[in-house]
């Protein structure tokens, strides 16, 4: 997973937001409720940034190291996208 | 029939033998005196109209043994639970066939007193000659005061109540006076309130026959587990696996029924399962125990069988944190053994009142509680005191920190969010504060007393007002609205995968479902802000209509309004909305 890539959600999911917790709500299942480092991770992702840039605000949000969070937006990224929440936009 | 003699062990050599035939109401019990089943008794579960909440209603298990034992030495015992019941008068007891009986006992907690008087007086009126028995954590706990000031109850029966329940029954049925039954308080002729000898002593719970579940008259249907993960509503079994608790609390009234915590082993347990399934297929269990995680090792075998049993069947307990903290090591090994939710004794997220309450338990216990419970895949369930009277206002910050910090904003229900401390009769707190102010409370109340900290009254007032007059709103609509998603998302989804803008419907529901979860926590937030209005002692009327609500008005409204679209008939629905 290149960190130049760019995502975006999926379009039949609707996304609420509720004191900084974001819930994805796909069609035909329960909510689900990101915790607050992954609304962060969403939250910038929607805001149009690619990985590289998601990773460094991140970083600078939750006071961590870039490995740190490169891996943690990497795998929620792929989590994401094997449950067809997220998928990558064509650059 | 004697009253003095040993109380016999009913079912030792059945349970041995894996066998609880006895349970059953077709099968005979352990040598009967003839003719018992002659005297009628009913068992009552009071209405309480001091909850609003009617979601979880659990089946009433502790009467459930009082009526199985009582049944084992032959008596004909019915059980009636009026906990959901909407109206009570003397023509819905005629109604439900309450009347017939000869003796009739009823359950109490401090909430339900004033229901259990109520019930008492009403079935006096009609049946003067019955006897009638008060048990349960009040009676208990404020005997004498419940003699002196309600004439209408003849017994008390103090503390677990089994033994001494069918001893009241025999003493009726030979005719043998009820005075000196051990557990009990009753008045001599002359009116004075003569004291039993304490209980003989903690029955072995593994000996104890299983509690009937048969309710005469009850709910429409007890509590049924959601389990969102795997899209199903499901058949629930409750079970009483252990009574008391270890810890000691100072707010807890469980210890003044069951003042030593004592198990039913794991063979018990299994075979209750086993007879329960045969008769009734369920998919999860929920223990109704106060305190059901304290001995790790039992709840891993009992995990581990059952899952031997059917790896299908969930469960779910209650347990506090410094356990789960204790033991993290076998969380995930439960959870994989279907573990799908743990109810948690946090009580607080300031070490000051923690320290008060006697948790033995830190701030960090708590939190790292909650998130090995995440990271197993447990879902929590919350118990929490928010307002407690020494608390001062960085205290109630504390608190509110620490819901957001544990990511339990959303959570639903959110009556932690408007809870205080309760000082119940017997226990240490209330004690405290009687010697504080110099004089016992009034016996049958849950009294308030002054907070230390103006601010923190006055927080506590508005949220109370806010819980009256906008939180039961909030509750109705997400109950209604989570209903009618359930139904479509478990029950009715073949026509749902059929109606694409259904689907879009549903979702809209659940969108509001999750903004009404985080009103209340919204409306807290503010009120922090406010602190300079409360300390001026605006009253919470005030300060509430300066808030007016446009947040609740506004998510209500599109409650409202999803919830007249989802009421059509599945197609209409869909013809209404289009996804947009």
């Amino acid at each position: 997973m290149s960190l130049k890539n760019h995502y975006a959600r999926d379009a039949t999911l609707l996304v609420v937001e509720e004191h900084l917790t974001v819930y994805l709500i796909p069609p035909m299942e329960a909510p689900r409720r990101l915790n607050h480092s992954a609304s962060e991770i969403w939250r910038l992702i929607e805001a149009g940034h690619d990985l590289d840039g998601v990773s460094r605000r991140y970083a600078e949000a939750f006071a961590c190291g870039r490995d740190e969070a490169d891996a943690d937006v990497q795998s929620f990224v792929a989590s994401m996208t094997e449950q067809g929440f997220l998928h990558q936009v064509e650059e | 029939m004697s009253t003095t003699t040993a109380f016999p062990k009913i079912t030792a050599s059945a349970v041995q033998a894996g066998q609880l035939a006895h349970v059953a109401r077709d099968t005979a019990p352990d040598n009967p005196a003839p003719g018992t089943e002659l005297l009628r008794a009913a068992l009552l579960n009071p209405q309480d109209s001091s909850s609003a909440d009617g979601f979880r209603v659990m089946p009433p298990l502790g009467l459930g043994y009082l009526a199985s034992v009582a049944r084992a030495h032959g008596f004909h015992v019915d059980i009636f639970d009026f906990a959901a019941a909407e109206r009570l008068d003397e023509e819905s007891l005629i109604r439900c066939g309450l009347l017939e009986y000869e003796v009739y006992g009823i359950s109490s907690y401090t909430e339900t007193f004033t229901d259990a008087v109520k019930l008492a007086r009403l079935l006096r009126r009609r049946r003067p000659d019955a006897l009638i028995v008060l048990g349960g954590y009040h009676a208990s706990s404020a005997a004498e005061h419940v003699l002196a000031d309600v004439p209408e109850i003849d017994v008390l029966v103090r503390r677990e109540g089994e033994e001494a329940f069918t001893r009241i029954l025999q003493a009726r049925f030979a005719g043998a006076p009820l005075a000196d039954i051990p557990g009990t308080v009753t008045r001599s002729a002359a009116g004075e309130i003569v004291e039993g000898a304490p209980a003989s002593g903690l029955l072995s719970l593994d000996e104890l026959p299983l509690p009937a579940l048969d309710v005469k008259f009850g709910p429409e249907k007890y509590y049924h587990f959601t389990h969102a993960g795997r899209h199903e509503i499901k058949e629930t079994l409750g079970i009483v696996s252990s009574r008391g608790c270890p810890k000691r609390c100072t707010f807890c009234s469980i210890v003044v029924l069951s003042p030593k915590w004592r198990a039913r082993s794991v063979e018990s347990l299994m075979n209750e399962v086993r007879y329960r399934y045969e008769r009734k297929p369920f998919r999860h269990i929920t223990f109704q125990d106060a305190n059901f995680f304290v001995y790790p090792p039992r709840t891993l075998e009992f995990a581990r069988r059952l899952y031997a049993f059917d790896p299908d069947i969930t469960w779910s307990g209650t347990a506090t944190a410094d356990t789960i903290v204790q033991h993290a090591g076998i969380l995930s090994e439960i959870a994989r053994l279907n573990c799908a939710y743990l109810e948690v004794g946090i009580e607080s997220g300031n070490a000051r009142s923690l320290a008060r309450f006697n948790k033995r338990t830190t701030v960090d216990d708590n939190c790292q509680a909650l998130r090995l419970l995440r990271e197993a895949g447990i879902d929590i369930g919350l118990d929490f005191i928010m307002f407690e009277p020494e608390m001062m206002f960085e205290d109630l910050v504390e608190n509110v920190e620490f819901l957001y910090r544990n990511e339990l904003f959303g959570y639903w229900p959110a009556d932690h969010l408007f809870s205080d401390l309760r000082l119940y009769p017997d226990t240490p707190v209330r004690a405290a504060y009687e010697m504080r102010l110099g004089q016992p409370f009034a016996p049958h109340s849950l009294p308030s007393v002054p907070y230390a900290d103006e601010v923190i009254q006055a927080a506590a007032a508005c949220m109370h007002y806010y819980q009256e007059k906008a939180q039961t709103v909030t509750d109705q609509l997400f109950k209604s609205l989570s209903a009618s998603v359930n139904q479509l998302l478990f029950t009715d989804r073949q026509a749902l995968e059929k109606n694409p803008a259904l689907v879009h419907l549903c979702q809209r529901a659940q969108e509001t479902i999750v903004k009404l979860r985080h009103l209340p926590y919204t409306f807290l937030c503010d009120l922090l802000g406010r602190a300079e209005a409360l300390r001026a002692g605006r009253s919470p009327q005030q300060m509430i209509e300066r808030i007016d609500w446009p947040e609740e008005r506004k998510i209500w409204e599109e409650a409202f309004g999803v919830l007249g679209l989802l009421s059509r008939p599945p197609a209409e629905a869909g013809e209404r909305e289009r996804p947009s």
